[in-house]
């Protein structure tokens, strides 16, 4: 990741601050975001640990108890054909090691999206599935957009094709996109995230219910230019805006892969 | 069928060892890369359920020398969170399937039997092949199997089921 980054905020920068010191500030700050990164990876892989054992203590209690069911009643059971039904006295127990099942359940999905999140800082460009890397960031943008009052709707393209590109930077420019929109919505406005495949480019496509002129300033980069627009670019995408009949469309296109061979 | 159990989380891996064991499924159960390689060597599983994360030995180390030593073992991914490499690598060294924890039970179970089920095609076939006298074909199907491409295309569905 170091060098792909260390990139992004680079070359005119000379006029505020030399060169080589936004270089060096930047190296260590990938750096910084390395051990970050691997730091959270790892606490993210020791929770998933923790969750799965619970899960397997939860489920052999419940076989147990399925077990206790069939020896009591198996015979009832069979005469009646009533499958792994409970019995009365056991049913609450069963009820409720399903209820940690289940939030085990959404506790791992969202543990291992920060786990992707954490392992993507880490990638060099890769091959990637960028659903996936939108999945990981859309958490953080919809409890944001929750707190704010916002209707933030995701819609992903089933069967979207692999993306080529560097997976920080790709989820870094979407992030930035849709935290400027955001920042000029009001409680009660829309935004819709949408992302599939549109002319042989992998393309993101935010649509918020008001127009362009409302929506504030792009967040900048050192040479101020618009943070997302110098991302994508960098990744070889574009980006571009369009408002009308009181919405307004943002667009992030970026490359597909070239075929291996 | 014989299967081994290869996990560093010891709490975890009785309490599955116990489940799989409730569900027809014996297992034995060793904490470490090493003694998954020595074990191996001592008496052969038809399946292994290995994590990936482990101190001493990675898993993706212990799948790439069993992928030399032993191809003709299935083995099944279960780690804790693996990156998208990680996964290649496992479908590179022809893993038979690749599961992330928690996941569920009966599903890990029917994975077992599938990859046990693969195991006794693949040695069926290379023996029939050696039976007739082409040596290097029955040794090709041994070290060619790829798994993934087969009986993970059977599981895709299964999975589209369950969601």
């Amino acid at each position: 990741m170091g060098e792909t980054q260390a990139g992004h905020g680079t070359g005119q920068a000379s006029t505020v601050q030399g060169a080589g010191d936004v270089e060096a500030s930047l190296g260590l700050r990938d750096a910084e975001l390395q051990v970050l990164s691997r730091t959270l990876a790892n606490v993210a892989h020791d929770i998933q640990n923790h969750l799965a054992a619970i899960n397997e203590s939860a489920g052999w209690m419940g076989d147990l108890l399925t077990l206790k069911n069939k020896q009591r009643f198996g015979w009832i059971s069979r005469l009646f054909r009533l499958g792994k039904r409970h019995s009365d006295d056991i049913r609450p127990f069963s009820v409720a090691l399903d209820a940690i099942q289940k939030e085990i359940g959404q506790g791992s999905i969202l543990n291992k999206r920060i786990g992707g999140f954490a392992h993507r800082l880490e990638e060099a460009p890769s091959l990637f599935s960028g659903n996936k890397a939108l999945e990981e960031i859309g958490d953080v943008l919809l409890r944001e957009a929750a707190e704010k009052g916002i209707h933030l709707e995701m819609k992903l393209a089933n069967g979207a094709p692999m993306i080529e590109t560097d997976p920080p930077g790709f989820q870094l420019a979407v992030f930035c996109g849709v935290e400027q929109i955001m920042d000029g919505l009001e409680r009660g406005d829309r935004l819709m995230l949408e992302a599939g495949e549109e002319e042989g480019r992998y393309q993101v496509q935010l649509t918020s219910s008001r127009p362009a002129e409302s929506l504030g300033l792009p967040l900048r980069d050192p040479d101020g230019q618009d943070f997302s627009q110098t991302i994508v670019e960098e990744l070889g995408g574009q980006i571009w805006k369009q408002s009308g009949d009181g919405n307004h469309i943002t667009t992030l296109a970026f490359p597909l892969a070239v075929a291996r061979t | 069928m014989k299967v081994l159990l290869v996990d560093d989380e010891i709490d975890f891996v009785t309490t599955l060892s116990n489940r799989l064991g409730m569900r027809g499924i014996k297992t034995d159960v060793v904490h470490d890369g090493q003694d998954a390689l020595d074990y191996v060597k001592e008496q052969e599983p038809d399946v292994i359920v290995l994590d990936l994360k482990m101190p001493g030995m990675y898993g993706m180390e212990v799948l790439r020398q069993l992928s030399k030593t032993n191809p003709g073992i299935q083995v099944v991914i279960l780690t804790g969170h693996g990156t998208d490499r990680d996964e290649d690598e496992a479908q590179r060294l022809k893993a038979f399937d690749y599961l992330e924890k928690p996941t569920d039970i009966d599903k890990l179970a029917d994975r077992i039997r599938g990859a046990y089920k693969f195991r006794l095609e693949q040695t069926m076939a290379a023996a029939a092949f050696a039976e007739a006298g082409e040596f290097d074909t029955a040794r090709e199907m041994a070290k060619d199997a790829e798994p993934l491409k087969t009986t993970g295309e059977l599981f895709e569905d299964e999975d589209k089921n369950e969601t």
